[in-house]
This record gives C-alpha cells, sequence and structure tokens, in this order.
C-alpha cells in the first residue's frame, strides 16, 4: 500500500484539511474515535430486522427487544436510556437517521 | 505474509456505494484482513499497472459487479469492475504458483443478473446481496470461512459492533466540526485508519 500511502499524504496538510478545502482525518482525530472504543457509552440503539425494529444498547450481546413499528421501540430504548445518554437510530444500511438526547 | 491477507476490493467508489463499501471495509478488518483498493489514488495516478500490482498481492479478491449498469437509458454502462474481474481472473489461471492459490469472489445484486451480459463467469463463486450490507457480510464471511477453513465471528456481532463504531465515528467527527457532507467525503484510506484503530483499541 505505499503508493496509496504517498499519494494520500501529498494531499494532505497538517491543518487537518486537503488542498482541495475537504476535511480530513488527522491522527488525533484517529485517537479520540479509537479511544471511545473504550468508553462505555450506554447508548441504546435502534435498528430495523427482519422487517421488524429492534432495541439494543451498547455492548449488549442481547437484544433489550423487538417491535412491530420504529414508534413502540423508540419508546422501549426512551425507557431504557439513562440520563444524559443517546438513543442512536439507524436505517437498513447502519445509517443514523436520528439522535434522541 | 501480507499476501495471504490482502484482500483486493474491485467496485465502484461513489457516494451511492459508499453504505455498502463502508461495512464491507469495516468486516475485513474485523476479521483481520487488509482491504487493498485503489480509491485514494487521485485519477491521473490510476493506471491499471497499479490496480494490477494491488491484484497481485492480494490471495483474496472480491469483485462487486452489482453496479455496472447504465443508470438511466442514453448512459454508458460501467465497465472497469468487469474489466478489473477479467484482470484478476486471468492473474488465477495464467499467474505464477502463488497466483494460482488467489481466491475470488463475485459479488451481484441478484443471483442470475450476470447471465444475461456476462454469462462466462458462471461457474465462478457468485453470491447476490441484494443491496443489503448485512448480506453483504454475510456472504463474506461465509467465503472467507470456506477458503480459511476457520471460524469467524458471526454476522450479528460484525454488524452490532459495526454500528457502535458508527455512532462512535460519526459522533466524534462531529465534535470535530464536520458536517454530514463533510463526513460523507471522508476518503476509504482515511476511514480504514479511524476503523482499524477501532477495532483494535476494541480489542477484537
Amino acid at each position: 500500500m505505499k503508493l496509496i500511502n504517498f499519494v494520500h499524504k501529498k494531499e494532505i496538510r497538517s491543518s487537518g484539511q486537503s488542498m482541495s478545502g475537504r476535511k480530513t482525518i488527522t491522527d488525533d482525530i484517529v485517537k479520540k474515535v479509537a479511544a471511545s472504543a473504550m468508553t462505555s457509552n450506554e447508548r441504546v440503539h435502534v435498528l430495523p430486522r427482519s422487517n421488524k425494529w429492534v432495541v439494543r444498547t451498547d455492548g449488549a450481546e442481547k437484544v433489550s427487544g423487538i417491535f412491530l413499528t420504529k414508534d413502540r421501540a423508540i419508546l422501549r430504548a426512551k425507557q431504557l436510556v439513562e440520563k444524559g445518554k443517546t438513543i442512536v437510530v439507524h436505517n437498513e444500511l447502519g445509517k443514523i437517521t436520528q439522535r434522541i438526547k | 505474509m501480507a499476501f495471504d491477507t490482502n484482500v483486493f476490493i474491485n467496485c465502484p467508489f461513489d457516494e451511492a456505494y459508499s453504505d455498502m463499501l463502508k461495512p464491507l471495509v469495516f468486516s475485513l478488518l474485523y476479521f483481520k484482513f487488509e482491504p487493498q483498493i485503489s480509491t485514494t489514488m487521485s485519477s491521473g495516478d490510476i493506471r491499471v499497472q497499479e490496480i494490477m500490482k494491488l491484484m497481485k498481492n492480494s490471495r483474496f479478491s472480491i469483485h462487486d459487479i452489482s453496479r455496472n449498469k447504465a443508470l438511466k437509458k442514453g448512459d454508458i454502462a460501467r465497465f472497469n469492475m468487469p474489466y478489473e474481474m477479467g484482470l484478476d481472473i486471468g492473474c488465477q489461471n495464467f499467474g505464477n504458483k502463488q497466483m494460482k492459490t488467489k481466491k475470488c469472489l463475485i459479488l451481484d445484486e441478484t443471483q442470475h443478473t450476470y447471465d444475461v451480459a456476462l454469462s462466462d463467469i458462471s461457474g465462478q463463486d457468485i453470491k447476490a446481496h441484494g443491496n443489503d450490507p448485512q448480506v453483504l457480510i454475510s456472504k463474506v464471511r461465509d467465503w472467507l470461512m470456506v477458503n480459511l477453513d476457520d471460524v469467524l465471528p458471526s454476522k450479528n456481532k460484525v454488524w452490532q459492533d459495526y454500528l457502535e463504531f458508527y455512532a462512535d465515528y460519526e459522533e466524534m467527527l462531529t465534535d470535530q466540526g464536520f458536517t454530514k457532507a463533510d463526513i460523507e467525503k471522508v476518503t476509504t484510506f482515511e476511514y480504514m485508519k479511524v476503523a482499524k484503530a477501532w477495532i483494535k483499541q476494541k480489542g477484537i
């Protein structure tokens, strides 16, 4: 992957912005995202699965509930989420469509 | 040896495919493989010779030919993916002893779309993902397991960890002043670096 590394480095300036104005990910950001893997975020995820909606807390082996509708799943997530923590709603592609504080 | 863990990815690198590419790259890193992609090279630097180098250095290849159709009437079909796939299969068949150990997975949207336009590939390992990233992870995992004769984490486990990673990734980037549009413009190389660091930190 030497070629890719070379081209990549050429494009990025130390400021975290490429010459084209695109925001780039600095080593500091990489470290911060990695560090978040170790923190207990206790977010509650709401996600579609086989035409139903599933509720699951960060790090949990099992889901907390399966629901017919997204609204029902969000209601359950609101019961589960701790104060100050976030509910993250995903679409079928895994993308985040809503964050509820 | 890098050859045994390198996976060459031949797919479109446009925004429309990024919802498939991100989980694909994450799952390969999760399984301790090194995705090999040409997307981070600027267009002037992309030469077929360089793509061939990536292929030659990879025991595994994933070719997603689901997006080679013209999107609307009057558009021309995209031939890069089938072209690169042909090169890779040629490399496997006509190459040296090491090249003959190469394994290649062909992905399409539905199981028999290729019959119409590319029937010569019948007999290859072809799987359909239906444009669903969870199915994509599952097909790639099963294919790797067969070729490795090893057990890999379940599709559900990878998907759950991917969702956690993506929530961390988007949250942190937003905190750093990235907009949704900025996040979409992050290169696959940068994304790979972050995903790799997160997986390592997680102890996976």
